[in-house]
């Protein structure tokens, strides 16, 4: 399970993340959405350890993973994969290479094993062909980069698997592709995911249950069904300012309580909190 | 009745606070790059695993930059040459032209040079890389597979910047001797025996060992600098260009700040 309680993290002085607390339990499939800064990468980054909360505690499993030291956290990062939104695939090396790396270097597999292991996951994201393994990076578009970074995530078998915007600048069939992917290799391979998208088309596809992160707080928690119902709810229904700014946000109108610019109605109200 | 501050006593506050800030700021890079340095040799015990990702490096920092180094080699001793002679030329017997010349290149001339020639090949195409890994999440990919970027990244390109460089050097000042041979025989008809023949007269081991010295420290600024100046990256593309720049101003700056400390340590 990942858990984080009471997180706060701010940057030169600016806060970003306010007493955020979720939980993600085992085989649990969570998506985070937000608009554009609100959070949900420092969220992720958060429960990486690649950055530490200004106050808070983020939990892996039984692991503290904010009292742990770089060097304990490494073998915590072997339960946890990622994909980056823009893959970050190395273009210094092929295909094979990016997948294989985190094998070789851990020395978790003899060659054939890892030769073996890399097809395989090349081929559950549909991209077993021998040609495309030999390719750079440079060579592929968004979608197949992404695919790449999928394989490369799961190579190493993790327990967990944190998406960062996994359809961003992808066209739609693209990203429907992907999204079954996900959602396939969720249930295929038994992993716990935390996925982060301000697409709802994607959210609605890959998640069990949907949670808001706005303004840096967690403002709505709910499952797929739930969420689907208040984004079908007349605005006239909706009974909080909480469910009128989950509501717009789920259906993307321009108007509402959440207004461009850094502040907005809903923050105004809640600045005291 | 309260005093306020005059115009002249903030500006003054200023300055200090200015200075205060500039003092700490360096006080946390030269703690960063210690903290770096101290990094990379707890990633020393995995070297002959890793000894690929040396060997790659070594490749790329030494064996690409060797046309140019020799090219730079070459005209460092002609220079050198042609100037010792326009110089001392009526105080000094041409049979001590070659000897001026291999003292000037080996000491100071040969691992200054092609350092600062190095910290534009090597040490900004360092810190491109790595800012551009930086920025694009890549170092964050090596880190979430638990790869530590130190080890796998830094490490290698520093050892093998210390190890190459020197050697650089060394086949800089071998052709800096034949260019400024080549000079001195086709303008001033000095032939093999007069050009070279005094050189073992007036040649020390120590001299060598200065050189190798500077150039293996030079080598150790010039990665530091990149490796540090490129994971330290932010900002997009124009942070690369950012980061491109400072590698090669902190490098060469570094390179002639200690060049005058080796002197006064080594002499």
């Amino acid at each position: 399970m990942i858990r984080m309680e009471h997180v706060r993290k701010s940057f030169s002085g600016n806060p970003v993340l306010r007493d955020v607390s979720l939980e993600v339990h085992d085989g649990e499939s969570v998506v985070l959405i937000g608009r554009s800064g609100s959070g949900k990468s420092v969220t992720l980054r958060n429960i990486l350890g690649l950055i530490q909360p200004d106050e808070g505690q983020v939990w892996v499993d039984d692991n503290e993973v904010t009292a742990m030291s770089p060097a304990e956290i490494m073998p915590l990062r072997k339960t946890i994969g990622m994909l980056f939104q823009n893959a970050a695939l190395w273009d210094s090396m092929n295909v094979f290479d990016n997948v294989a790396l985190a094998l070789r270097h851990h020395k978790m597999m003899t060659e054939p094993e890892i030769v073996n292991r890399v097809y395989e996951c090349l081929e559950l994201v549909g991209l077993g062909e021998k040609s495309v393994a030999k390719r750079a990076p440079s060579d592929l578009s968004g979608g197949m980069r992404k695919r790449v970074g999928l394989a490369r995530a799961i190579a190493v078998q993790p327990k967990y698997m944190l998406y960062d915007e996994p359809t961003t600048g992808l066209d739609p069939i693209m990203a429907g592709i992907i999204d079954t992917l996900i959602r396939d290799l969720n249930t295929r391979l038994h992993t716990t995911s935390l996925t982060i998208t301000h697409d709802m088309n994607s959210a609605f596809t890959i998640a069990d249950r949907i949670i808001m992160l706005h303004r840096g707080k967690i403002i709505y928690s709910g499952d797929v069904e739930d969420t689907k119902v208040l984004k079908d709810t007349p605005i006239g229904e909706l009974k909080s300012e909480e469910e009128m700014v989950v509501h717009q946000l789920l259906n993307g109108d321009a108007e509402g309580l959440i207004k461009p610019g850094p502040t907005d109605h809903y923050e105004k109200a809640h600045a005291h909190q | 009745m309260d005093m306020q501050p005059s115009p002249a006593d903030n500006s003054y506050n200023q300055f200090v606070s200015n200075i205060g800030r500039k003092v700490l700021d360096f006080i946390d890079r030269v703690g960063k790059l210690s903290f770096l340095v101290w990094q990379v040799i707890k990633t020393l015990r995995w070297i002959y695993r890793d000894r690929k990702l040396y060997f790659r490096q070594a490749m790329e920092i030494g064996v690409m930059s060797l046309p140019l180094v020799l090219l730079i080699g070459a005209f460092t001793g002609a220079v050198s040459t042609w100037q010792t002679n326009y110089t001392a030329g009526d105080l000094l017997p041409l049979k001590y032209l070659g000897m001026a010349t291999f003292k000037a290149v080996i000491i100071e001339l040969g691992p200054v040079l092609s350092g600062l020639v190095l910290a534009g090949r090597v040490g900004s195409s360092l810190s491109a890389e790595l800012a551009t890994m930086r920025i694009s999440e890549q170092v964050d990919a090596l880190e979430v597979l638990a790869v530590d970027p130190i080890r796998y990244l830094v490490s290698p390109r520093m050892i093998a910047a210390i190890i190459m460089v020197p050697v650089l050097v060394t086949l800089a000042v071998f052709t800096a001797m034949w260019g400024g041979f080549l000079v001195a025989n086709l303008f001033m008809g000095v032939g093999f025996d007069l050009y070279f023949g005094e050189i073992p007269v007036f040649f020390k081991m120590k001299d060598v060992y200065v050189m190798l010295a500077k150039s293996a420290t030079f080598g150790g600024i010039i990665a530091l600098t990149g490796t540090y100046v490129g994971m330290n990256a932010k900002g997009g593309a124009e942070g690369v260009g950012k980061a491109t720049i400072r590698s090669f101003v902190y490098s060469a700056l570094g390179i002639l700040v200690m060049d005058y400390f080796l002197v006064v340590i080594l002499f």
